[in-house]
């Protein structure tokens, strides 16, 4: 029993990071642009996440504005590889596969430099905890899975129908869908289509970022530069395997993160387990496995996805 | 800018000129509509009409030429200045998003009910509602646009023009894909309204052009050839200026066919996308040598009799026989190898690869035959020769052959894919729609073709909706309603109003 409701509990608590970064990949992707980069984004954020607490006060306790000023850098950094990402895809229309490999590299590297020749070592920050809400987290069992959380999570959560009102009611979701399905016919509409496409790259770029500065101040609490270890690439995947709805993406979130931590406390709790790369390999069999038995119509997907918008250009 | 409530009286282009790589799209076009007039923009296929119609939307800008408004120049940068003006536009390619509602598809141009947290598709349904009632144009506003056919969409497309508020009306072919019946709704229903607004109308349809416009513009290779009023000029005259020469639609008169069958169908059952029966137990049978039109409305089966022939769609039940071979339910490439050929009514997404080269296309089907290809390697030089020798005799407007297909005007890309498949020399020939959206001088050379093949032994079933094509090529024409043959008549028997009540689900004529 205990066993169970620690990895429901963690499952909950790890997946808030993955959430928040598929849901801003999923802007990305409605507007038709699809950004492998996310990785290098939420590397960057994590960094930001890092560097803020810590040129304050070191490994000290630092007020809580100090922490939020560190979330609030990663989405800023975010925000500027987003759109830098923008301008190499959409202004200077490169292949988006091979400008997000890149903008992946460049993300991990500069945030690996940069804390090398700042930061040093590892080091840790007190970061933001976790808290029981009061009475809630008193209820047997589903209070310790569900309301012994760090607010980042709960927030992480309600982006989910937040991200689903954003996208299905408002005027500027109904033109992000419209420029990544067909943005020939939003143009001729008078919608610029390029301007969409950065907004929601910056959208995705902040919510990539947000999601990494949370990974070092209220998951891990220190910084290396494979603090990712390839969660950005996952929440690229998940946006398919939701099929660009953020209800299912949350699914898919929640999925991955349990097979993860079901393998990883299998490992805590079974150390004789010897063949543990087959342990490690698990959660993303699961996702492959999910991923080719659920037959749905691409009808209802962005079918620009990845194509550049010309204009002046048939085709 | 214009004022909201400002008519446009009078439109004027002066010398627009526009280039592409290799073409020369508009050359010097000057052009006056004036208030309550119906200009008629007609012309072959690559003439450049779309192209001058996006220069007024502000899609395209123009190398040169300046545009006025009411005596103002007008600078339109973007569909946004378009609007503002009053100009609306129905698009040759549909502008709708597929994977979103009616409702949304219209909202998506409607500033006014763009409020900041939500889209107000209440305002949006009412106008709708309005416009609809208004001009008797029946949208379901809920639908997806994906689940609609094509002449649904057309009709959507019509809607979210008027809902914009257009006070200029440009449509660009706006009846390539509307039923005969729904074209005349169409005609009567822009007649009204050019009352009140003017309308600059393209078509490839000249019983179309005479009845609604009062003025006629031809357009060749960029340039207009001529102006002038439409009543003083009967079709035939202008069929003849706008290929410069004598437009004649050749007829089939030859005795009925007596060839050996060539495709049989029995008892087809065929499901369709939507998941009911869109063939039920339908058969029909072909000759060498025979061409064998299938008459109907769209949406009665013709797609997927059309596909289950060809191998793209599972049939259910039933055999299709081509040679005394069954293939039903054989792969594509078994069939195209049997000899059997296809000219498909989409034909951007099955017809031909538009990212690809005319050439290209062009052999897209031999690629690894002989003729085009030894140890693995394509024959370049061939199929070069090939390639430029088929643009020449089915005249296919382009800079090159070694342009993307995809660039070609609409009518082009139809003259690519009719090359392909009459010059593969097929033993049987699955034709759909075959001349929608073609100019008149390309429909006569098309026609003529089919005529070739047809007397070359060669068995074609011609689906098509103008019953003009059917009564002038076919040996026979099979009436299809509901997934089913409903009569099969010879072409001494056929007549519009004979065709058009079978159509409309009546067997006897006596039941009327
Ligand atoms: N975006 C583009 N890029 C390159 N070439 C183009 C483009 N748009 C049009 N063209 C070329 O310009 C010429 C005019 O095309 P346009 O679409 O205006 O013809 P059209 O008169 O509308 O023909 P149709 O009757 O077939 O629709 C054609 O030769 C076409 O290949
Ligand atoms: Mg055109």
């Amino acid at each position: 029993m205990n066993f169970v409701i620690t990895v429901l509990t963690l499952t909950v608590r790890f997946s808030a990071a993955l959430l928040i970064a598929s849901l801003g990949e999923m802007f990305n992707q409605r507007s038709g642009i699809f950004n492998l980069g996310c990785e290098g984004i939420m590397c960057m954020g994590a960094f930001m996440g890092m560097l803020i607490p810590f040129s304050y006060a070191g490994a000290e306790a630092v007020p809580f504005y100090i922490n939020l000023l560190g979330l609030l850098g990663g989405l800023a950094s975010g925000i500027v590889l987003g759109l830098f990402f923008g301008l190499i895809v959409i202004t200077f229309r490169a292949p988006q596969g091979i400008a997000g490999i890149g903008l992946q590299m460049l993300g991990v590297g500069i945030a690996g430099t940069l804390f090398r020749s700042y930061i040093g070592g590892t080091q840790s920050i007190s970061g933001i905890s976790s808290f029981d809400i009061p009475l809630l987290s008193q209820i047997p069992v589903v209070g310790k899975i569900f309301f012994t959380h760090n607010p980042i999570v709960y927030i992480a959560y309600l982006m989910v129908p937040l991200a689903s009102y954003i996208i299905f009611k408002t005027p500027w979701g109904m033109k992000v869908r419209a420029v990544g399905t067909n943005p020939r016919a939003a143009d001729s509409l008078g919608i610029n289509v390029n301007r969409i496409r950065y907004q929601a790259l910056a959208t995705g770029g902040a919510m990539a970022g947000l999601a990494g500065a949370f990974l070092t101040l209220c998951q891990a609490k220190m910084f290396n530069a494979d603090i990712i270890s390839g969660r950005g690439f996952i929440a690229v995947a998940l946006v398919y395997f939701g099929h660009w709805k953020p209800s299912r993406i949350m699914f898919g979130a929640i999925l991955f993160t349990f097979a993860q931590t079901l393998q990883t406390q299998i490992q805590i709790f079974v150390p004789s387990f010897k063949y543990y790369e087959f342990l490690n390999m698990l959660p993303y069999v699961l996702v492959i496995a999910v991923l080719a038995i659920s037959r749905e119509s691409n009808k209802l997907g962005p079918s620009a996805l990845g194509k550049p918008f010309n204009r002046e250009m048939r085709t | 800018m214009q004022n909201e409530k400002d008519q446009i009286t009078n439109l004027r282009l002066e010398h627009i000129t526009k280039r592409f790589p290799g073409v020369l799209a508009c050359d010097d076009i000057s052009l006056e509509i004036g208030k309550s007039e119906v200009l008629a923009l007609v012309g072959e296929n690559g003439a450049g009409k779309t192209t001058l119609m996006n220069i007024i939307m502000g899609l395209y800008q123009p190398d040169s030429g300046s545009i006025f408004i009411n005596g103002q120049e007008v600078h339109l940068k973007t569909p946004n200045d378009a609007f503002d003006c009053g100009i609306g536009m129905v698009h040759q390619q549909y502008m709708l998003v597929p994977n979103m509602t009616v409702l949304e598809n219209i909202a998506l141009g409607m500033k006014d009910c763009w409020k900041t947290a939500k889209v107000d598709l209440k305002l949006v349904r009412d106008r709708i509602k309005e416009v609809s009632e208004k001009y008797g144009l029946a949208v379901d506003p809920d639908a997806f646009i994906w689940q609609l056919s094509v002449g649904e969409q057309q009709r959507v497309e019509l809607v979210k023009t008027l809902c914009l508020g257009a006070r200029f009306l440009i449509l660009d072919e706006p009846t390539s894909a509307l039923t005969p019946q729904e074209t005349d709704e169409l005609i009567v229903l822009l007649k009204r309204m050019s009352e009140e607004l003017s309308i600059i109308f393209i078509s490839h349809k000249l019983q179309e052009v005479a009845a609604l416009s009062n003025k006629v513009a031809i357009l060749r290779h960029g340039a207009v050839v001529f102006q002038g009023n439409t009543a003083e000029h009967s079709t035939s005259d202008i069929a003849a200026l706008m290929t410069g020469h004598e437009v004649k639609l050749p007829e089939n008169t030859e005795p009925p066919c007596q060839g050996e069958d060539a495709l049989v169908i029995k008892d087809l059952c065929v499901k369709s996308d939507r998941g009911f029966m869109a063939l039920d137990h339908l058969s029909l049978s072909v000759r060498n040598g025979e061409i064998l039109g299938i008459a109907g409305v769209s949406g009665n089966g013709q797609r997927e009799l059309a596909e289950s022939i060809t191998g793209l769609r599972r049939t259910s039940g039933g055999t299709i026989t081509a040679f005394g071979d069954e293939i039903q339910n054989h792969t594509p490439n078994h069939i195209i190898r049997h000899g059997i050929g296809y000219i498909p009514e989409e034909r951007n997404t099955e017809g031909i690869v538009p990212s690809m080269s005319i050439k290209e296309n062009i052999i897209l089907k031999d690629s690894s035959q002989s003729r085009f290809c030894s140890h693995t390697f394509l024959k370049q030089k061939y199929i070069a020769q090939y390639a430029e020798n088929l643009r020449q005799r089915f005249d296919i407007r382009c800079p090159g052959i070694n342009t993307a297909a995809g660039s070609l005007s609409g009518g082009n890309i139809q003259k690519v894919i009719l090359a392909r498949e009459i010059d593969r020399k097929p033993r049987f020939l699955v034709c759909v729609y075959p001349i929608r959206g073609l100019d008149l001088g390309a429909a006569e050379f098309i026609h003529k073709k089919l005529l070739e093949l047809r007397k070359s032994g060669v068995g074609v079933l011609l689906i098509s909706e103008e019953l003009d094509e059917l009564m002038n090529l076919s040996d026979r024409i099979a009436v299809i309603f509901k997934g089913q043959i409903q009569k099969t008549l010879d072409r001494k028997d056929a007549t519009r109003r004979s065709l058009g009540i079978l159509m409309a689900g009546v067997k006897d004529e006596k039941q009327l």
